[in-house]
Order: structure tokens, then sequence, then C-alpha cells
């Protein structure tokens, strides 16, 4: 019995040897297999897992790939794993995780279509920064959030480089424009004009015009619906999915 | 068309290209860096799964066959 003991020596011999043996082996790490034999172990699974998190960061890349150097998040990951997500049976509800800088428009308004459209609740979290096309994408959701540091900079459209001087320029942006302020007013507290007084105001932004929304400023200003950080956005997403299978199992009788 | 808030002389500045590769490992998609012929690190998870970011087999930096 003493011999189990840990603090005990054990007598030598008494055992055979290599009875002990497959302990001393266990750190071998799971990783080793990969790299040593190219196999893959099941990893441990975690059944009662029922939403899935998608992280937007760095630039929303879309009809053009961006030089490598730039930290994208790519729609053509984005927009099948929001198809698979709406089909799984398991999958109950989506957190949106954001800390983008903005990008293509049209696959930012793509992501956010899809997030507005899913049928199981979703709720978004800005972290850090959720700049330009990364502002619908955060109202998109069921419900938002963002953290108290957290930054959303709202500013026209712009071009640069070549600009064709004739009037449809600027009805094209204006076109642009409005598909962004529609998506955002429509989706969120805040008004038209507001929103357009924000996107260009001067004398906030060095060489732009437009303003910086500092977390809570964010929520008075009727974009984002509240303060807070991964804990509340998990609660927030669990009474959510319960609600909907409570509405769900009232359908059904 | 671009919405972003990052000056787009510093998107689009010359710069010599990464080697990094996308594969698909036990389901999950991952962004590889090629290290040397046929290996690779991994430097994202591209997932929604949490889970899969707490897989030892996933985490950043692990080598792999490619």
């Amino acid at each position: 019995m003493s011999s189990q003991n840990k603090g005990d020596f054990p007598p030598l011999f008494k055992e055979p040897l290599h009875a002990e043996q497959p302990q001393v082996e266990e750190p071998q790490k799971p990783l080793d297999t990969i790299t040593q034999l190219g196999q893959m172990p099941m990893p441990p699974q975690e059944p009662d897992l029922n939403f899935h998190c998608m992280t937007i960061v760095g630039q929303i890349e879309g009809h053009i790939i961006l030089p490598p150097k730039n930290k994208t998040t790519k729609y053509e990951h984005l927009i099948p794993q929001l198809v698979a997500i709406a089909q799984s049976k398991t999958i109950k509800g989506l957190l949106v995780v954001l800390n983008t800088v903005g990008g293509d428009i049209e696959a930012g308004l793509a992501i956010a279509e899809m997030i507005k459209s899913l049928p199981k609740p979703s709720v978004s979290l800005v972290l850090g920064g959720g700049h330009s096309i990364g502002v619908p994408i955060a109202c998109s959701t069921n419900y938002s959030y963002i953290a108290e540091t957290a930054t959303m900079t709202i500013h026209p459209i712009r071009l640069t480089g070549m600009v064709i001087s004739v009037p449809q320029t600027y009805e094209y942006l204006e076109k642009m424009q409005e598909r962004v302020t529609k998506f955002v007013v429509g989706n969120s507290g805040i008004a038209e004009e507001r929103f357009r007084e924000l996107m260009f105001r001067t004398g906030e932004l060095v060489r732009d015009v437009g303003t910086v929304l500092i977390g809570k400023e964010a929520v008075a200003e009727g974009i984002i619906d509240q303060v807070g950080g991964v804990g509340q956005a998990l609660n927030k997403l669990q009474e959510l999915i319960q609600q909907q299978e409570a509405e769900g199992s009232e359908v059904l009788q | 068309m671009l919405y972003t808030v990052m000056p787009l002389d510093v998107i689009f500045q010359e710069e010599e290209e990464g080697g990094y590769r996308e594969l698909e490992l036990g389901g999950v998609q991952l962004q590889v860096e090629e290290t040397s012929p046929g290996w690779g690190t991994i430097a994202r998870v591209i997932s929604t799964d949490p889970r899969a970011f707490l897989d030892p087999r996933f985490q950043p930096g692990v080598r792999v066959q490619i």
C-alpha cells in the first residue's frame, strides 16, 4: 500500500519495470502525431456548445485580393460558413466579434445581409474597432455590444486615384453611400439625418470628415445596443436562443 | 470599392509575397505558412467553431505536412 504513495520510494524490482513505463511516455503531446506520422487524433468533444463564433478582423476582403501584408477576412470564407450555420441542426446561434478597419463595400454589405437574414439569433461585439463598413455588420445582428474602449469611425466613402470628374461620379458615390446608410438606419436606432450629420462632421478626424464614436457614444447615438464584453454578449445570445426555442415549441403545439 | 479608415497607399504598398497556403486538416480550414518544401506552420484557423481554436492540433505555430 505504502509503495503506492508518491512520497515513498518504491522497492526496487518488486514489480516488473515496464509496468511503470507507459506513464512516463504519456506527456508526449498529441501534436507529435501530426508532425511525425501525419495522423490526426480525435479532439476532445464538447457536445454542449450550441453557438458558433465569427471573427471579422483586419480588412474585409471582397472582389480584389489585397496584398498579403494586410490582415484580411475574406467573404469567400464567411459566406459559406454563414450558410452552414443557417443549415446546422446543432448550432443555435451566432456570435460575431468585430475588430475591423473596414474594407470592400459589397463584401461587407453581403456579410451584413447574410447575418441579418440568418434564421438564428445573433449577437455582435465590437472590440478595438468597427470602422467604416464594420458599422453595418455590427448593426446586422439581433443585438449588439461594444467594448468601452472600442471605436467606430463613421465617414463618407471616398475615391482616390483617378477620378473622372463628371457629375455621374458623384452620383455613383452617393448611391454607394446610400446603401450603407440605409442598412445602418434600418437596422439600428439612429436616424438618417443624424447618421449623415456624423458622417460629414469636420474637425474630428485629422485627414477626413467624419466622427469617431467611442464605446458608450456609439450606444448614445443608437448605433449599438449596449456597452459590454464577451460575457454579456454570450449571456444575451443564450437568452435569445432560449427565447427562439420557446417560440418554436409554441408554434409546434 | 473600399470603404475603410486605412489609407489606400498603406493597403496597396509594394511588398514581396508571403508563402501562405490554405488547406483543410481534420475538417478545419487552416492558413499555413510554408516554411520548407512539404512543411508549414499554422498561421491562422479559419473556422467559426470555437472548439477548433482550443484544439491542440490547430494551435498557431504547430508544424504540419502540406
